[in-house]
């Protein structure tokens, strides 16, 4: 059932000698269990694994909902989600990546329908000439980060689960389920289409020519 | 004041705003709403399988009684049944016929055989009206 069960179980002998490793290993193993208990319905082993991955996962929320309060009721629908299916979990991946997948796809389903109710706005209504003077650098920052929103949802998750600290390239190809060289071909694109939607949504009157 | 940005400047602050952003602490409420939604999803789970289970028993129920009455009356001769049985169908529909021929409206059963067929042919044209309201569409 646990592709990965196996592979660990036969490792642990070999790698008895590193400290190190055999508490990874064991660790790794511990989530395992949860996620084999949680299969079997057992909701005191998800809690444990909710406790674990909270924190990442209201991140990812909130970076994608730009707003703590939808955040944290994104994290717990990712959640809820996850324990409704998570006995179609197969192990061919790490849990984490499954979970996040699975946080990325509610909040994307959330703020496509909350796009469509026109709910999400980047206040592309403040006048020409007054950008400069009227805004600090800390409301700039912002309004780039809620620019990621607005790309379409495979550059958004990329871009959002890139700049999340933890998270490596690798997983995240697993978790978009492509191989790392498109990664880096949507990322490129990412960047590029962001710059565009920073310079139309922060930048309305024009770049400085000088 | 902020200046408008270069392409290359653009691009930098873009970069750094992003990856500055520092990680936000869980919410306090976080992992107990996610304890008592699971809770609850527990719960529902418990009933739709006590509902399934109690839907199951009454539908077996249901068909042990059919199967049961089937089999029963599979060992009766229906032609025996009709033409010579106790009750014997066709003698039921001479005697109707009989008395509503000689006795119409004095035979006491007149009423109650008409409010029937009123009731009957009212059922069929309530089932039947959707019916065919769909098939004019």
């Amino acid at each position: 059932m646990f592709k990965w069960l196996s592979s660990s179980s036969q490792t642990s002998g070999a790698i008895v000698a590193c400290p190190g490793v055999a508490e990874k290993v064991s660790v790794e193993t511990s989530e395992l269990e949860l996620v084999r208990k949680s299969q079997k319905g057992d909701t005191e082993a998800f809690a444990e694994l909710v406790r674990k991955y909270q924190q990442i996962v209201f991140n990812i929320s909130y970076r994608f909902m730009r707003d703590t309060n939808l955040a944290e009721d994104m994290a717990q629908e990712s959640f809820i989600k996850a324990f409704k299916h998570i006995k179609g979990f197969r192990g061919d991946c790490a849990f984490s990546t499954w979970l996040y997948r699975v946080t990325c796809s509610v909040c994307l389903t959330e703020l496509n329908r909350r796009k469509k109710r026109a709910e999400v706005e980047l206040q592309p209504d403040t006048p020409v000439g007054s950008v400069e003077t009227k805004i600090n650098e800390y409301e700039i920052a912002e309004k780039i980060r809620k620019c990621v929103t607005n790309l379409s949802d495979r550059y958004a998750t990329v871009l959002t689960l890139y700049y999340l600290n933890g998270i490596s390239y690798e997983e995240i190809a697993e978790i978009m389920d492509i191989p790392v060289g498109t990664l880096k071909t949507w990322m490129f694109r990412a960047r590029k289409q962001l710059r565009k939607i920073v310079e139309k949504e922060i930048f309305p009157n024009g770049r400085d020519s000088s | 004041m902020v200046e408008i940005p270069r392409e290359d400047e653009l691009d930098a602050l873009i970069e750094s705003v992003l990856k500055d952003e520092k990680l936000l602490p869980t919410p306090v409420t976080l992992h107990s709403n996610v304890v008592k939604r699971l809770k609850l999803h527990e719960l529902r789970e418990m009933e739709r399988l006590r509902f399934r289970y109690l839907m199951t028993g009454f539908v077996i129920t249901v068909l042990t009684i059919i199967f049961g009455v089937i089999f029963s009356i599979s060992f009766y001769k229906w032609s025996v049944m009709f033409w010579y049985g106790s009750d014997a169908g066709w003698g039921y529909w001479d005697y109707y016929r009989t008395y509503l021929q000689t006795f119409w409206i004095k035979y006491q059963g007149t009423y109650s055989f008409l409010l029937t067929l009123g009731v009957a042919i009212s059922t069929l044209v309530i089932l039947l009206t959707p019916w065919a309201k769909s098939h004019k569409m």
